[in-house]
């Protein structure tokens, strides 16, 4: 309960916050002489606001407790009657208002803290399209996708997650084309999240995911609005996190990881070319060490006589056997890309160089790795970044390609890759195929895997992400 | 429990890999009567003898179309008896998978990975194919729609890379040198030895669309058909009627024939992995269909549980026969026994089935309605 | 949960200790193969000698410009059959000898005499062997002794005939079979194989001050035919016989006929050559020139016929040629002249098809052309009476031979060189 005298409540806020540094409490009198104590957190509000909205009205016009809204000057006050209500206000950005001789305090909002500005995120550049990103704050994410979607059917649902952390968490799609089943089981699961702290999406992502062990991901993210609003717009459902500015989306389909949001805004053609780049990159950049070390040392015949000279001579003194030299390759590829994230970019760009002439050209003079490994662990690195979502799974796939290319040729390669598509097929997200719409099969939604079909053909969403609402609507003619 | 749906095209596909499966590795039309140019006549009038050997089968899984072969088996035959039966086809599904598996190996053997041991190439395999059976029915289907696409187009890219190398002259004269008993005997040898309308007759149960089995059954057994001529003819074209016969696996020669611009030659390994690919789908079926069988004799509804149980008999026995005895090159007493068994598993059992349904059609009705 | 991480774990398990414990099977590491690329064949002592020519990959790669001899190493091994004599190999050599590379086999004459497909057995059941390698036979000599000879610009030898062998697009005077080419020939019951030839000559020394005793003084011949009766050589074609060969079994792509030049037909209205002034030799003038015609294109279809109880060959060739050369003294941009030329060089065509279907028929009395295949696809119910009896009945064979050729490029100028023209 809120205390009448104004002393103890002071007294009380300071408890709860067991006497935090940050926990401002200022006390004035109004000139109709009542004792008025204001607390916020410093940092979280608008401080030119409190006194031009707040402070100034309430001193020059505050006659009663009854006439507190038409005092301030700002819109969201709200009535508070426990002393323990106030902790999730104010840790929001709230101001409280306790009033002498009123068992009532107030919450105002007054929020307002250092942002990032908008800006393109560099892991996902564009050359066409929107370039603003995401940012850590959760409000001004709502607006960047309300901005995209002016409709009434954007649904936004709050949640707050994290026992010690209050993380505020929003789910957002698009009532009417979401599928409602995906969505009763996405709150169903959102709700049996036990935990402490959630302090980016990443920790949402595994409570909810279908499939922890699975190697590749079965849930989406993007840093980009636009690329966002697309998949709600397809039906799916958006899960903002305050604290990040990845946003993730569920359910995932394996093909969203092959499709950029470019693809739609250019041309027709040219985003099938650039489609199948990255699904053949996707590919090679899986297989490509592991099928160069299988044909190397079981499948001689079927490099051409001139190349496999070459190679061979390439090889002469080189002590390593081939798989063991493609894993050395792969975990410095991954040495030197792990780093030159990890320091600092002036010193970045000096580790890739020595890196690069180490690994490149002294270890061959040197005749500690082949020349044309050399090369295969080079495209293998570039391809990789073709696909950036799934450069995680990709590594390891990669990792286990070459060992079962390195001991059983292509028969282990064939094997391994059997039972990795087995094992993405068998995925669920959400209850949704992950390997939709190949297998199982969908014509519309073929339309827009392989092939980008002009977007006056692409009238379907992905049936099995919109059930029964899966016809885009159209413009009534008059 | 919800029963795991798959779809009509993913039933086709995964009957066409399992005829690929086996049209690739030893090409048997090309040794069954008359032997010669005329295979492919011999092909197309099989479709006819197919039809016949597996009305009766479809016949009845279109009466019991929400239940497999198996359960209906029981119901026809009473408990003892349908049981025996039951136990029957789950030890034919074993065998199947335990041929298939030492044919795999063997081919690997000889084509791959000549120094590998046999234990390992089988246990690769099994493994494989354990892993792909215990994900079900659903995946199963997912996966041959995903790669049997894959699996037809290497091939007919293949036999475009080889176009030069085929000389249709020797498809001639037609249906002169051999007579019209030898191709009928040869049509019905054909026949008998594709034995997957039983996989249609265990998946029925789960089809999304029942009523479209009939169409399953002729649409797959054209495509495999179509695709099988394909093999036959390039294998006979390219390699000429003698040799082609000479091949254990004629298809197989023929793309070592490839040579384009000596950049893509000696690409057979290509092949073999999709052959490969095609195999797991079979042996997969038939691990899990055999685990199926068993787990609806015992009246369990895990069939997942037996799959370890089955694969593990079927590792061993394949081992022990493949360490034996070659099973492609000499093939006489395996092929006699395969050939029997499937006879008597397609068309004898189903066929006194069908017997046995018209006399008790009343009873049975009248203890449960059946839903079609 | 646990229980499935557990086998999870056990599977992963098993498959690290099978790949681990028992070391990798057949990797065979680049460098630690013998590369072949051409295998000659001979008998000795009644048994089989094998030579290889095995690449060298250091030097090869590395440095262009070792000496031809370290590019490449021959070894040779015996044995009582062709695995046996490649296995002894293995005695000798360091490396693995590795054959799916092997491009060219050359049949030594006295091994090929005594009869070749046993010992092909071996190499259509061998996974290594590329079916695609060439089957060439050494010409009057041992399979040895054509080896190692490199006249050309190839780095090795083999790769080198190789080149030459597949030269037969430009030149119809030879013939390149491979394994299942001579295969289907083989098994086909009225046809006997015709196999590619090499020959190893001494070139005419270029520079008679510098020139050392070496091979570099030898060069390779691929002309002619080997011509087989089913596995034993029995005799060869020359060039100009493999052409009409050739033209038979329809499988001319490029060649030159050479012809005399029709006299006869000479345009009087254009000016005769000057005599150059103090030049004795142009005083004496040429009876006529020769004529060549490239083969462009070349199409037949072969017909067989039953007459009266007899066999009969029929033959209709169609040639597009562009004129290549023309030595004699005519004028070729008269419709009427090209009309001759194309006559006599059908003519030509139709003696040279003449002269190797007479040698086939009298001197080896075997069927070298598929004509067999012919009969069996038009009269199938009398090919099975009469199949065994086909050689006899083919060298009584009457035949007809009709070549029409259409000259259709005439080259950038319509004149003769020699010739001047006048008004």
């Amino acid at each position: 309960m809120i205390s009448r005298n104004i002393d103890e409540n002071r007294a009380q806020t300071i408890k709860v916050f067991n006497s935090t540094s940050d926990l401002v409490l200022y006390e004035f009198e109004t000139n109709s002489c009542s004792r008025i104590l204001i607390a916020y957190l410093d940092g979280l509000v608008d401080k030119s606001s409190l006194d031009r909205d707040l402070i100034k009205p309430m001193m020059e016009n505050f006659s009663s407790v009854e006439y507190i809204k038409n005092t301030v000057y700002i819109s969201s006050v709200n009535e508070i009657y426990f002393i323990e209500d106030i902790v999730k206000p104010l840790v929001n950005g709230s101001v409280i208002l306790f009033i002498d001789e009123s068992n009532i305090a107030y919450s105002i909002d007054l929020s307002h803290w250092e942002k990032r500005t908008l800006e393109e995120p560099n892991s996902e550049a564009v050359v066409r399209g929107p370039k603003e990103g995401f940012i850590e704050d959760i409000a001004t994410n709502k607006v960047l996708i309300r901005r995209r979607i002016r409709n009434s059917k954007l649904v936004f649902e709050d949640y707050t997650l994290g026992v010690e952390t209050n993380t505020r968490i929003s789910l957002v799609y698009i009532m009417g084309i979401v599928n409602e089943e995906v969505l009763e089981e996405l709150r169903s699961r959102i709700d049996k999240i036990d935990t402490d702290a959630i302090l980016e999406t990443g920790y949402i992502e595994q409570f909810i995911e279908d499939e922890p062990k699975s190697i590749i991901s079965t849930i989406g993210n993007s840093q980009k609005p636009d690329v966002i609003a697309g998949k709600i717009l397809e039906g799916r459902i958006g899960i903002l996190c305050d604290g990040t500015p990845h946003v993730l989306t569920v359910p995932k389909l394996f093909i969203e990881d092959t499709q950029t949001a470019e693809d739609y805004y250019l041309r027709p053609v040219y985003a099938t070319f650039l489609r199948s780049i990255r699904i053949f990159s996707l590919f090679m950049s899986i297989v490509l060490p592991g099928l160069y070390v299988a044909l190397q040392t079981y499948h001689q015949e079927m490099i051409p006589t001139l190349l496999l000279i070459s190679m061979a001579g390439a090889r002469e003194g080189v002590p390593l056997p081939a798989v063991l030299e493609a894993l050395l390759m792969t975990l410095m590829l991954e040495l030197i890309k792990e780093s030159g994230i990890r320091l600092p970019r002036a010193v970045g760009s000096a580790v890739s160089i020595v890196g690069a002439l180490v690994l490149g050209q002294a270890a061959v003079e040197a005749g500690i790795v082949s020349a044309p490994m050399v090369i295969i662990t080079a495209v293998t690195g570039i391809a990789e970044f073709a696909i950036p979502s799934l450069t995680e799974a990709i590594i390891i796939y990669r990792i286990l390609i070459i060992i079962l290319g390195g001991f059983m040729g292509l028969y282990g390669i064939t094997c391994g890759f059997v039972v990795f598509m087995i094992q993405i097929m068998s995925l669920k997200s959400f209850g949704v195929s992950y390997f939709y719409p190949i297998a199982p099969y969908e014509k519309q939604g073929m339309k827009d895997v392989l092939i980008r079909f002009p977007l006056k053909q692409l009238i379907y969403r992905p049936k099995s992400l919109a059930k029964g609402n899966a016809r885009k609507k159209r413009n009534e003619k008059k | 429990m919800k029963i795991e749906k798959v779809s009509s095209r993913q039933v086709i596909f995964l009957i066409i890999a399992f005829r690929i499966a086996i049209a690739f590795s030893y090409l048997p039309a090309i040794n069954v009567p008359p032997g010669n140019q005329d295979s492919w006549i011999v092909l197309i009038v099989s479709y006819l003898y197919s039809t016949l050997v597996c009305s009766p089968l479809l016949f009845l899984g279109n009466r019991f179309s929400n239940l497999t072969l198996i359960q209906y088996m029981e119901k026809l035959f009473g408990k003892v008896v349908g049981k025996i039966i039951g136990l029957f086809y789950t030890i034919f599904f074993i065998l199947g998978a335990v041929y298939f598996v030492s044919i795999l190996s063997e081919i690997v053997r000889i084509t791959m990975l000549a120094e590998t041991p046999y234990w390992i190439i089988t246990l690769f395999m099994i493994l494989t194919c354990m892993y792909v059976a215990s994900k079900g029915v659903e995946v199963l289907g997912r996966g041959a729609e995903f790669f049997v696409p894959i699996i037809i187009s290497v091939i007919i890219g293949l036999v475009i890379l080889g176009f030069n190398k085929l000389d249709f002259k020797v498809l001639l004269p037609i249906y002169k040198d051999s007579t019209f008993r030898q191709i009928n005997i040869g049509a019905i040898d054909i026949a008998f030895k594709f034995t997957d309308v039983l996989i249609l007759s265990m998946i029925i149960p789960n089809l999304e669309n029942k009523k479209e089995i009939n169409k399953i059954f002729f649409k797959s057994l054209f495509y495999s058909l179509s695709i099988v001529i394909l093999a036959v003819v390039v294998s006979q074209t390219s390699l000429g009627i003698e040799q082609a016969k000479h091949a254990n696996f004629p298809f197989f020669t023929f793309t070592r024939l490839i040579d384009i611009y000596r950049i893509i030659q000696r690409i057979e390994s290509i092949y073999i992995m999709v052959w490969i690919i095609s195999n797991v789908g079979k042996i997969t079926g038939y691990l899990f269909f055999a685990s199926l069988s068993i787990s609806q004799v015992l009246n369990k509804n895990k069939p997942n549980t037996f799959i370890i149980l089955i694969s593990t008999i079927t590792y061993i026995i394949s081992l022990f026969l493949i360490n034996r005895r070659t099973v492609l090159g000499v093939k006489q007493p395996i092929e006699n026994i395969t050939l029997i068994l499937s006879v008597i598993a397609m068309f004898i059992i189903p066929l006194i089935a069908l017997i046995v349904y018209f006399f008790r059609r009343k009873t049975l009705k009248d203890k449960e309605p059946i839903k079609n | 949960m646990s229980i499935n991480s557990k086998k999870v774990l056990l599977i992963i398990l098993i498959i690290l200790m099978s790949i681990f414990l028992t070391s990798c099977w057949n990797s065979r590491e680049l460098n630690t193969l013998g590369i072949v690329i051409m295998i000659g064949i001979d008998t000795e002592d009644d048994e089989i000698l094998l030579t290889a020519e095995i690449i060298n990959p250091t030097s090869a790669e590395r440095d262009m410009n070792v000496p031809m001899q370290s590019r490449v190493r021959y070894v040779q091994g015996t044995g009582d059959s062709i695995s046996d004599a490649i296995r002894n190999i293995t005695l000798k050599l360091d490396r693995r000898i590795f054959l799916s590379h092997n491009k060219v086999f050359i049949i030594g004459e006295e091994f090929a005499k005594r009869g070749i497909v046993d010992f092909l057995d071996f190499l259509q059941r061998n996974n290594e062997h590329r079916e695609t390698s060439y089957f060439l036979v050494a010409k009057d000599s041992k399979a040895y002794e054509v080896m190692g000879v490199n006249g050309g610009v190839n780095n090795i030898p083999g790769g080198y005939l190789l080149e030459l062998v597949e030269n037969y697009e430009h030149n119809g005077k030879t013939r390149s079979l491979t394994m299942t080419e001579f295969f289907k020939y083989y098994y086909d019951k009225s046809n006997q194989p015709v196999l590619g030839v090499v020959k190893s000559e001494k070139r005419a020394e270029i520079n008679k001050v510098s020139s050392t005793p070496s091979n570099v003084d030898y060069f390779l011949n691929v002309e002619g035919g080997a011509v087989f009766n089913k596995e034993k050589l029995i005799g060869y074609y020359t060039g100009k016989e493999m052409i009409g060969f050739n033209i038979i079994v329809d499988e001319l792509k490029r060649g030159i006929i050479t012809f005399d030049t029709p006299n006869g037909y000479i345009d009087r209205l254009s000016t005769t050559i000057p005599p150059i002034e103090g030049d004795v030799s142009s005083t004496k003038a040429k009876e006529h020139g020769v004529t060549s015609v490239e083969i462009l294109s070349s199409k037949t279809k072969n017909n067989i016929e039953i007459v009266d109880g007899k066999v009969h060959f029929k033959m209709k060739v169609d040639i597009k040629g562009g004129l290549a050369e023309e030595t004699g003294d005519i004028e070729i941009s008269n419709r009427e002249v090209i009309k001759v030329v194309e006559k006599a060089c059908s003519e030509e065509i139709k003696k040279q098809i003449e002269l190797v279907l007479k040698k086939a028929q009298k001197e080896f009395k075997q069927d070298t052309f598929s004509i067999g295949a012919l009969f069996h696809r038009k009269y199938p119910e009398e090919w099975r009476k009469i199949s065994d009896n086909w050689n006899n009945i083919f060298s009584e064979m009457d035949y007809t031979i009709d070549v029409e050729t259409k000259i259709i490029r005439i080259g950038l100028v319509n004149t003769p060189s020699n010739r001047i023209k006048g008004r």
